[in-house]
This record gives structure tokens, C-alpha cells and sequence, in this order.
């Protein structure tokens, strides 16, 4: 692939809060079939970044352009409505539609995004997700590590156009977190658009990042891989 | 002697058939209106909306004298909507079924719209926002996500609307007068039937309206119980 198609792929974030009450600019480029980590401490704006990237939050000022596309604009007082921007987002919770059984909520997915051959299919997802035993129980009848196992095969079925997973294991117990980590990293074979994975920890980071966004006083700062991250000064 | 109403409807079944049919119709009507006004109240933050749930909620315990007469004033002929009803139908909305659908509607309003609002609250913005990632607009997000998750809240808000007008009296009393086929539900008739001290078909309405509440009030209760009804159903999904 050459550099001026990846950067027609790229996801180029130029953004800054536009709460009075918080600062935070943020300019970065994210690679797509990568994953970019997220990091910061609490109340750094992680997933205010990340909602405002997901067309949730419409509060942030300045311009976000994903492969090619304007997102947003503030200057042309454009914003595209979150689900015009189709990115899969997997919430903290492991939010799942609790109305419905995990088939249910896989066909849900599949009914919101449009089939393509880059896609992964259904079979595919359940059996790499391990949603076999599963698939009729109702999402309160099942473990948190399950749901969240269940929430990203679900975002990654309706075909969305990015992924943003957002401290997807920050309610876990360590050996939650030790058996879904190898599921969070089989993603980047399963969808082909960027990826952020917001942590506030670096064993996270150095298990499932390629590249590293830092978030600290109000900026923020790239880092090309997470070795260069960890030894920052 | 074909236009005089049998004597069978006067002091019959009739009335409660007229306030079965009467509660029906408000409920349906309720559930439509309610909806969006409860889904506001539920997900805005505007600053009036403290002024909106004070003006919703106001029929709970404002006597229903009151409401019926101000609603008197609005149904006559020459009133606001009673003129307006006049020019579009050519009838008085005043001593109609159609004035006490509109006053029932207003009547229980706040017994529809509170369980509404409450169940929104409870299902909150996150499924929603969920479904926007995925592509749905917002219409979409309401009927796909939002309200086959409320679903308890719409059968807690059916069965109080329901009931809440069944009950009603001082509102039809004001604005519906007591006419057979038309306004006498079967509240008034049973208290015309115990001013002329006809105890025995009393007892029976009575009897048939109290059985009915009892019934439906219990499906509310059962069905709220633990677990929501809509999840006890997803497992039971081969």
C-alpha cells in the first residue's frame, strides 16, 4: 500500500474540548488494521476523546477527518450524527441489548451493517469469540468477561467503519482480564479500519497496542510503538 | 318508542361496556401522546422541564372538579376547543364521548406519562447510544431499542391508564353530564343507582368493576416482580 493510500485510510484527530472546564487538544493520526492505545490517567479525557470521535459528544471544537470523510468541522459547522459514523464502540459496561438473547443481539448487528467480503462473518466471529455455549442466554445470565466477549463480536458485526473499545476490561477481575485478552487481541485479524483501546494500563497497552496516544495536562502525544512509550522520560 | 333507551341499558351492563370502551380509547390515545412527552421529560435538560413534569403531574391531585370545570369552560361551544371541535365536526364536544376522551386523556395523563418516563430513565442512554454507533437513526433507536425495553413501563402505564379512567367521576360528572350511551359510565350510574336505591344492580357493577381493577392491577404486580417480564421471556428462546 502505498503512503498516500494510507493516508486516505488514516484517521487524522485534530480536536480540543470545548468545555470551559476542561482542557484537553488533541492531534494525532491514527493507522488503520492497528491498534492505537489510548493513555491516560483518570479525568485525562480518554472517553470523552473517544465519544467525541464516535460522534457521541458533540461538545469538542475542531476538525476529525476519517478516510477522507469530514466528520467534523467546527469552522464549517459540520458534524456528522454518530450514526452516520458507524463506529463500532464497545462501552465499559459491556453494554449488550438486554432485551434480547446474544443471537438476538448478533442478528441485530447484522441486520445494522451491510455484508462485505472484508468483513468477518457470523460463524466466524461466534467461533472466535467463543459464543457457542451462549448464543439463547439473555446478557444478565452471563459472566462480565462473556459480555464483553459477546459486546465486540456485536460491534464488529455491524460493519463498522473504525473500532473504539473503551477500557473494555476496567471492571475485571485479573483472571477476567487474562482470559479475555487473547479475544482483544484476535481483533486486529478481524477488522481492517483503525483501532483505539483506551487503558489506563500500560500491561494492557504492551499486550494488545501497536502504537500509543498519550493524554497528560491538556495534550496529548504520539507514540509510534510502546516500547518508545515505556521509556519515555 | 325505537329512539327511548331500553330500560335494560339504563340500569344494565351498558354503562360499564360505554367505560370499558371509554378506557380503551384514552389508553391507546395516552400511549401515543405519551410517549414522546415522556421521552423528553426522561432524556432533556432543558430548564422549563421542571415547569413541564409540575403541569403533567398536576391532575394527581388536583380535585377533579377543578379540572372539569376549567375543561367545562374549554368545551363549550363558544370555548376554545369546543369552537374549534364545532367548526371541524359540527357537534358540541360538551356531554360527548368524544369531550370525555379528551378529558380522560387529560384526566390520566401523569398516569401514563410518570411509569413512561421512569422506565426511560431506567433503560437510560446508553442501548441508544449503543444503536447509534451501529447506524440507527433516531426512530429507529425508539422503536427498535428504547421502547421494546420499556416494555414493563407500557404495561404499568396501559394498566394505570386504564384503570385511572375506569375510575374516574368528577371530571365526567362536569363535563359529561349522565347520558345513557353517550356519558353515563358506569361510575355515575352507580351512584344514580344508589340515590334511587337500586342496591341490588349496584352491587353488580360495583362487583364487575372491582373484580376488573383487581385483575388488572395484579398483572402490574406479578409481572413487576424480580425479574422483568421481557428477560423472564428471552430465556425461555430456544
Amino acid at each position: 500500500m502505498s503512503s498516500e493510500q494510507d493516508a486516505n485510510n488514516c484517521l487524522n484527530i485534530n480536536l480540543r474540548s470545548g468545555r470551559l472546564d476542561f482542557d484537553l487538544e488533541v492531534s494525532a493520526t491514527i493507522q488503520p488494521q492497528s491498534v492505537c492505545g489510548v493513555f491516560g490517567e483518570s479525568g485525562s479525557g480518554k472517553t470523552s476523546l473517544a465519544r467525541a470521535i464516535a460522534g457521541l459528544d458533540s461538545s469538542w471544537l475542531g476538525c476529525l477527518l476519517h478516510q477522507g470523510v469530514v466528520w467534523q468541522d467546527s469552522d464549517a459547522k459540520a458534524f456528522v450524527p454518530a450514526h452516520k459514523r458507524r463506529v463500532g464502540f464497545v462501552f465499559q459496561g459491556a453494554e449488550l441489548f438486554e432485551h434480547l438473547t446474544i443471537s438476538k443481539n448478533l442478528d441485530f448487528a447484522e441486520k445494522c451493517g451491510e455484508a462485505s467480503d472484508d468483513q468477518p462473518s457470523r460463524a466466524d466471529l461466534i467461533e472466535h469469540f467463543e459464543l457457542g455455549k451462549l448464543l439463547h442466554q439473555a446478557p444478565d445470565r452471563i459472566s462480565g468477561g462473556e459480555r464483553q466477549r459477546a459486546a465486540i463480536a456485536q460491534a464488529l458485526l455491524s460493519a463498522p467503519s473504525m473500532l473504539v473499545m473503551d477500557e473494555p476490561m476496567a471492571s475485571m477481575s485479573r483472571s477476567m482480564k487474562e482470559g479475555l485478552m487473547p479475544f482483544i487481541k484476535n481483533c486486529r485479524y478481524q477488522f481492517k479500519g483503525p483501532m483505539l483501546y483506551i487503558t489506563h494500563s500500560e500491561a494492557e497497552l504492551e499486550s494488545v497496542a501497536d502504537s500509543v496516544l498519550l493524554l497528560q495536562n491538556g495534550e496529548s502525544h504520539m507514540f509510534e510503538s510502546v516500547e518508545q512509550f515505556l521509556v519515555r522520560t | 318508542m325505537v329512539t327511548r333507551v331500553p330500560n335494560d341499558w339504563y340500569v344494565g351492563l351498558g354503562p360499564l361496556w360505554l367505560t370499558l370502551e371509554l378506557a380503551s380509547v384514552t389508553t391507546f390515545l395516552l400511549i401515543i401522546v405519551g410517549t414522546p412527552v415522556a421521552f423528553w421529560l426522561a432524556f432533556s435538560s432543558s430548564r422549563i422541564k421542571p415547569i413541564a413534569e409540575v403541569v403533567v403531574a398536576m391532575p394527581l391531585v388536583l380535585p377533579p372538579t377543578v379540572l372539569g370545570f376549567y375543561l367545562l369552560i374549554l368545551f363549550k361551544p363558544n370555548g376554545i376547543i369546543g369552537g374549534f371541535w364545532y367548526d371541524l365536526t359540527g357537534q358540541s364536544l360538551l356531554f360527548s364521548f368524544s369531550g370525555l376522551v379528551i378529558a380522560s386523556v387529560i384526566y390520566s395523563f401523569p398516569f401514563v406519562v410518570q411509569p413512561l418516563q421512569n422506565s426511560f430513565i431506567a433503560v437510560g442512554r446508553s442501548p441508544l447510544e449503543k444503536a447509534s454507533t451501529m447506524g440507527l437513526g433516531r426512530l429507529s433507536r425508539i422503536f427498535l431499542v428504547l421502547i421494546p425495553q420499556a416494555k414493563r413501563g407500557y404495561l404499568t402505564a396501559a394498566v394505570l391508564g386504564f384503570t385511572h379512567t375506569v375510575g374516574e367521576f368528577g371530571v365526567v360528572l362536569m363535563v359529561g353530564g349522565n347520558l345513557p350511551r353517550e356519558t353515563r359510565v358506569v361510575s355515575i350510574a352507580i351512584y344514580d343507582l344508589v340515590e334511587t336505591s337500586n342496591f341490588a344492580k349496584a352491587h353488580t357493577l360495583s362487583g364487575l368493576v372491582a373484580v376488573l381493577v383487581f385483575v388488572l392491577l395484579l398483572i402490574v404486580f406479578v409481572a413487576g416482580r424480580g425479574k422483568s417480564v421481557e428477560r423472564a421471556g428471552c430465556q425461555q428462546l430456544p
